[in-house]
Order: structure tokens, then C-alpha cells, then sequence
């Protein structure tokens, strides 16, 4: 893989139909949304920034002390913290 | 000449403000975070035989959105007081932002697609086909770049040349539709107000004729969801952007790539902030000491002229005037003036460049632990450049809890106005700020006292929402945008012209009657006393007590107009009614300070003090009007007094204790 692409949904290994919580992606591991289950002001935010069903996301990185987690949806990079990263379920 | 109005919408952060200040040639400031503009903006522009009103709108990612700014962008765009609406996309993520140019093409058939950050996405390698695009939708398109100032010709002469015409009809997914057929069948309104309507927009609510109509609409009203909304815009754009949008050869860029890896490392995140402000702190006073020197000299220099000149009026008119007004007022520029200069365009252009979002993210979960979120570092760097802007910024916290914390505790960020009285206490008392190693020196302590007061700052919020505020869930979501080089030149300009001269001109009003009043203050006798050692006299018991005086606790009373005031007051009143010294230099104020007792311990007393004491008039009236509660102004006024009041007296006991 070249170094200077980021991953992107179709260079990324191991696209099955196996479905993990958001939060359990590592750094540069993605794959596409499924369910969220977030009561709707929270998911109606997170539709801004692209987190829509079926959108691909990427994992961009975490913070240091674990809570927020980076997310990448269409090139916009986002944080949510670690718990409602939890309640999106995602396909790899 | 032709009058027309236009107004700026778009997704926050993609230039609209930068579009807005390059046509219109104003000086708004922006900022390469979220939610920098929270309120409509408007200015003039002519371009050949039309005069433009321009409004910038806030950003907002969904006319449907809740927050105030999104609400107020609607609103404007539903009641359709306008020739035309320039929709500006964000061409690096053009999946979002079609979704507000298809809500706004649901509204209104005057309608500009303006692309912006076109070199970005070039730089990124995204490909975007624009010809496929427009016939696909087809209107109007520019494609400009902000940055570089590409492409606002074409864009003016677009809005000149505009005319409305068909163009794509939106098809919602199955669902919505079935709702809209209903609305089509009972109200002459276009899809989009008709959608408004169904989410019962209050605005709308003059268009239901009847009882029945209402039954029905309400009936509906409990089926459709805004997420079924926004999901079918979404739609739409997919299917509009299909063989459009090629983001197959997408790269980060270079520097993104290398700051991410910092901003996004465990162990190298906190130091580089740390290193980042003191790095701040040390060029504001390295470079602002020479320059405060020369205009020290200056001022004092012309004092002999001033009286000269004045001579024609007597003399207790013109002591009153120079000794007491004029040296007010030339300390403050000669002090204050300096270090905001320098420090206020190397902040400005951090945000510009895209730092901030990535401190509030590193630092959510300390903040979380406090009860409050990362955004709160958001108001805390606002109000180190002065504390009622941070008390306004803090609407952007989610919700009520975590906007009445980051309220009530920003003033323990020392604003513009104080730190420079502390860099001067330094420089006195601790070290020689003229030299390198000894600036280096003063900026480590002055980095010191700000985390300090970081420190404190979550000390307090941890307080207050254990025992103070009601209980309430946070929230923490925040955009972090790609670092975007600003323009530097710009960038400095329109901070100085924004911040450095309003807050300065804020302060050279206040300190010219203040520095009167205290003379005055000084110089009227009661008996054998005057007013102002009165006054003393009476704090005096009390200020010895936290390590302080009461000249000083005067001093930061009266000095409650601005906190520049401060020091000025303390030496006008220190010199008392012969005012025989002259303020030349740090050397001569140091010693009028030593004549009046004042020790090291004194020193650092006075700093906690300044660090943390009630907020200044304008932020106090700033917090009245956010909150809207007499009460937690009050709670807002003496928090951080008896905090102060408590850490210099135990400071002062420690030090008495020990030496």
C-alpha cells in the first residue's frame, strides 16, 4: 500500500461481514456503518459530519488519555468520545 | 443604481467569512474552527451597477439544525428577504455539502453554487467533475478560492448576471415523499417549506388555516423524523455525485500528516502544547520590552511640553490633568499596548491554523472527569485574550451545565488586560525580562502561573458541578478541520485591527477619568487625611493580612472598569498627593514599590491575586447578560475573590512561617 494514501474503504484488508462496535476499530482500521444507537439529538449532530448508515468511517487516531476518538468520514475529521463510539456498529 | 441583497450559507468552516471579508473589504475576523461567526454579519459592496448587501450567515451544516446559529441561518433563508442565496461548498468534502445546497434548492429557486477551497482539494487529490455536476442540477456555479483571491470576479459577476431558472427537481426517498404528496394536496408551498412545516418549524405556523388542516398535520408531524429527512437528502446527493466525485486517488497532505502524528501522540502531545505556549509567552515579552521602553521615554519626554502648552490654564487644572489622567493613560499604552500587539496576531494565527480543536480534543477527558467537555479549553484560549469574549464563546457548549461552567470559570485565564501587569511584576521582582536568558526565564514563570491557573480552572469546575450546578449529561462532538496555512499578513492585520486596538481603545478610555478620579481621590482632604488614604487606611488591616496592602486592594477595586488600571491606580496612590516621581522606566517603579514595603512575597501575593479575583466590569455585565441570572453573576463576582482572598492568605502564612 502506498504510504501516502490514506486508507481509504477499498484498500483496506479483510472487508467481510463481521460487525464490531466503533469503538473497537484501531488507528487506520475502518469499515461502514450499520446501526447507531444513539438517541436522536446525538445522531442528528453526528449526521453532520457525515455519519450517516452505510458511510464509510476510518479511524484517525485516539487522544492520549483513551476518551475521544478521531474519526474520518469523506475527509472530515471528528472526535466522539469512546462511549457513544460504542453504541455505533460497524461492518469490516 | 441597482440595490440587491445576497446572503452566505454554507457548512461552517468553509470560508464563507473569508469570501464575505475579501468582498466587502471588512476586517471580521476568522478562524479555522467551527462556529467562529455566531451572528449575521452585513456590509456593502458595489460591483459595476449593482450594490450588494451581503450577509454572512453562521455556518450550519442543516436548515433543520437546533443550535441558535444553525436556527438563525434558517430562519433568514426561509423568510426569503433576499435576490439571492450563494451557497458556498466546501469542495474537499463535497458530500456534506450538497446536502445544505439541496435543502436550500428545496426553498428557493435563487440559488449560486459557489466551490471553494479549490486548491485544497486539488492539493488532496480529489477529482470533481463540475461540468457533469451542473448539468446535472443546473445553476449557476463558481468555483473560487478564497485564500488566493481566485475566482470572486466570476462570482460578482454571477450575482449580477443572475436570472432564476428551472432547475433540478429533488426526489425524495419513498417515505418523505408520500409526506410531501399530502403537503403538495393542502398548501401552495415549495418542498422544502413544506418540509419545515411537517417538522413543525414555529415560523410556519401562521400558514395552517384550520383546525382540521392542523389534526392531520400533527397526526403526521409524530412519523417523520429529521433523520428521515436528512437521510434522503443524502440520498439524493449520492445519486447526484455518482461519476462525479473521485476520491480514489485522495492523499493527506504533508504537513497534515506531520502535526496529526504530534497533536495525535500519546506522550508528545502535552509537552508541544506547554512548549507551544511558552513559546507564545516568550517572543510577547522579549519583543514587547524594547518597545514599551521607547514609549515610556517618549511619553515622559513630552510631559514638559504638555504643561507648556496647558500653561495657560492654572495649575490645579493642569496637575489634575498630566499627573494624574495623562500618566494614567501613557502607562497604559506603554504597557499594554506592546504585548498585545505581538500576542494577539501569534494566537490569531494558531486558530487560523487549525490548533485549537486538536487541544480540546487531548483535553475532553480531564474535562470530562470535571463534568464538563474539551470544548471548555475552546473559552479558555478566548479569554486569554479577554475574558468576556471567552464568557460569549461559551456558547458553544452543548448544552446549559457545561456553558455556566465554562462561564463561571473563565476568568481564571488571565486576559490581555492582566498579564501584562504580571510579565511587569516579573520583571521587577524575579528576573530581567531585556535580556535573552532572563526572558526566557519570565516567560517559563508566566507559563507556570497560566497552568496554574488551568489548574484551577478544573479545580472549580469540578466544584461547582459537584455541589453547585444541577446534574446533566455532557456531551463531547467537535469537527477538527485539516491545518490550513492562513494568510499571514491578513491574519495579523485583522487581528489587530479587531482585537489589539478595541481592547486597547477600551482601556485608554476608561484609564483617562479613572486616573482624574484618583487623583482627585488623593488630593481632597477630609481634615488631615485625603479620601484615597482614607480609603486605605480602612483596607489596610485587611490587605496585610493575605500579604497584600491597601493601596493594592484599592487599586483592584477601582480598577474594576478595566484590569489595565491596576498597577497605575497603585502608583498614583503609593506617590500620594506630591506627585514627584516620574514612571521612566521598571527601575524607578521598583523602587517607588520598595519604598512602600513591598517584598518578593508581596510580589507573588499580588500575582495569585491578579490571577484570581472578580472578573472586570465588562465581563461581569458579559456574564449577566449570557446568563441571565443575577445570581450566578453575583456567584461569578465572589468565587474567585475568596479563592484569592484564601490562597494568598495561605500563601502569605507559608512564607511568613518559613523565612
Amino acid at each position: 500500500m502506498d504510504q501516502n494514501l490514506i486508507p481509504t474503504y477499498t484498500t483496506l484488508k479483510g472487508v467481510g461481514h463481521m460487525l464490531k462496535k466503533c469503538s473497537e476499530l484501531g488507528v487506520n482500521e475502518g469499515g461502514i456503518v450499520k446501526k447507531i444507537h444513539l438517541e436522536e439529538p446525538k445522531q442528528f449532530k453526528l449526521m453532520h459530519f457525515g455519519l450517516l448508515k452505510n458511510s464509510k468511517i476510518i479511524c484517525v487516531g485516539k487522544s492520549s488519555l483513551g476518551s475521544p476518538i478521531a474519526y474520518q468520514i469523506n475527509g472530515c475529521v471528528f472526535a466522539m468520545r469512546t462511549v457513544d463510539a460504542e453504541e455505533i456498529e460497524v461492518e469490516v | 443604481m441597482k440595490k440587491k441583497t445576497a446572503c452566505f450559507v454554507g457548512n461552517p468552516n468553509v470560508g464563507k467569512s473569508s469570501l464575505f471579508n475579501i468582498l466587502t473589504g471588512e476586517y471580521q475576523h476568522t478562524g479555522n474552527w467551527t462556529g467562529k461567526t455566531v451572528e449575521n454579519e452585513m456590509s456593502e459592496f458595489v460591483y459595476k451597477d449593482t450594490l450588494w448587501t451581503l450577509v454572512d450567515l453562521p455556518g450550519t451544516y442543516s436548515l433543520i439544525g437546533e443550535s441558535a446559529e444553525e436556527k438563525i441561518a434558517s430562519e433568514f433563508i426561509l423568510k426569503k428577504d433576499y435576490d439571492l442565496t450563494v451557497v458556498v461548498l466546501d469542495t474537499t468534502n463535497l458530500e456534506r455539502s450538497m446536502r445544505i445546497l439541496l435543502e436550500v434548492m428545496d426553498v428557493t429557486d435563487h440559488v449560486i453554487a459557489c466551490f471553494n477551497l479549490s486548491d485544497e482539494a486539488c492539493k488532496r487529490g480529489i477529482k470533481i467533475d463540475f461540468d457533469l455536476l451542473q448539468k446535472r442540477l443546473n445553476i449557476p456555479f463558481v468555483i473560487t478560492n478564497a485564500k488566493d483571491c481566485l475566482g470572486l470576479e466570476e462570482l460578482c459577476e454571477t450575482m449580477n448576471s443572475f436570472e432564476s431558472q428551472e432547475s433540478y427537481e429533488i426526489k425524495h426517498s419513498s417515505k418523505v415523499n408520500h409526506y410531501l404528496e399530502y403537503m403538495h394536496s393542502h398548501f401552495d408551498l415549495k418542498s422544502g417549506d413544506a418540509l419545515h412545516l411537517l417538522l413543525n418549524d414555529p415560523f410556519y405556523e401562521n400558514f395552517v388555516m384550520n383546525e382540521e388542516e392542523l389534526k392531520v398535520l400533527k397526526f403526521y408531524q409524530k412519523y417523520i423524523t429529521r433523520i428521515e429527512i436528512i437521510e434522503s437528502y443524502n440520498h439524493v446527493s449520492n445519486e447526484l455525485l455518482e461519476n462525479v466525485l473521485d476520491r480514489t486517488h485522495e492523499q493527506e497532505k504533508k504537513e497534515d500528516r506531520l502535526l496529526n502524528k504530534i497533536f495525535m501522540n500519546k506522550f508528545l502531545c502535552f509537552p508541544f502544547m506547554l512548549i507551544l505556549l511558552f513559546f507564545i509567552l516568550w517572543l510577547t515579552i522579549y519583543f514587547s520590552n524594547l518597545p514599551s521602553n521607547l514609549l515610556f521615554s517618549f511619553f515622559s519626554s513630552i510631559e514638559p511640553f504638555l504643561f507648556k502648552i496647558f500653561s495657560f490654564l492654572p495649575v490645579n487644572i493642569v496637575e489634575p490633568l498630566i499627573y494624574g489622567g495623562y500618566r494614567t493613560l501613557y502607562w497604559v499604552v506603554a504597557v499594554m499596548l506592546p504585548p498585545m500587539v505581538i500576542f494577539f496576531p501569534l494566537f490569531a494565527l494558531l486558530e487560523d491554523y487549525g490548533v485549537l480543536p486538536r487541544i480540546a480534543f487531548q483535553l475532553d477527558k480531564p474535562f470530562a472527569c470535571c463534568g464538563s467537555c474539551g470544548k471548555q479549553s475552546l473559552t479558555m484560549c478566548m479569554g486569554l485574550g479577554c475574558n468576556a469574549v471567552g464568557v460569549t464563546g461559551a456558547r458553544i457548549m452543548e448544552n446549559k451545565k457545561m456553558r455556566f461552567l465554562s462561564i463561571l470559570t473563565n476568568v481564571f485565564m488571565p486576559c490581555n488586560g492582566r498579564f501584562p501587569a504580571m510579565i511587569c511584576m516579573i520583571g521587577m521582582f524575579f528576573v530581567d525580562g531585556s535580556t535573552i536568558g532572563g526572558s526566557i526565564l519570565s516567560a517559563l514563570i508566566l507559563t507556570l502561573i497560566i497552568v496554574g491557573g488551568i489548574l484551577l480552572t478544573f479545580g472549580v469546575t469540578a466544584f461547582l458541578n459537584k455541589f453547585i450546578l444541577k446534574k446533566e449529561k455532557t456531551i463531547f462532538l467537535l469537527e477538527m478541520p485539516s491545518f490550513r496555512k492562513p494568510k499571514i499578513w491578513r491574519c495579523i492585520k485583522a487581528s489587530w485591527h479587531e482585537k489589539a486596538f478595541h481592547v486597547l481603545k477600551r482601556a485608554m478610555i476608561v484609564s483617562f477619568p479613572a486616573g482624574l478620579f484618583i487623583f482627585f481621590l488623593a488630593n481632597i482632604f477630609i481634615g488631615d487625611i485625603s479620601i484615597f488614604t482614607w480609603l486605605q487606611n480602612i483596607l489596610q488591616p485587611f490587605g496585610s493580612w493575605i500579604g497584600l496592602d491597601g493601596v493594592i486592594l484599592l487599586a483592584f477595586l477601582l480598577g474594576m472598569p478595566a484590569n489595565e488600571i491596576v498597577i497605575p491606580i497603585m502608583l498614583l496612590g503609593y506617590s500620594g498627593g506630591n506627585m514627584l516621581v516620574e514612571y521612566q522606566s521598571l527601575e524607578s517603579l521598583k523602587s517607588i514599590l520598595v519604598m512602600n514595603h513591598w517584598t518578593i512575597m508581596t510580589a507573588i501575593c499580588f500575582i495569585v491575586f491578579c490571577l484570581c479575583h472578580f472578573p472586570c466590569a465588562t465581563t461581569l455585565l458579559t456574564i449577566k447578560k449570557e446568563t441571565g441570572s443575577i445570581g450566578y453573576t453575583i456567584l461569578a463576582f465572589l468565587l474567585p475573590t475568596i479563592l484569592g482572598i484564601l490562597l494568598c492568605f495561605s500563601i502569605y502564612g507559608l512564607g511568613t512561617l518559613l523565612f
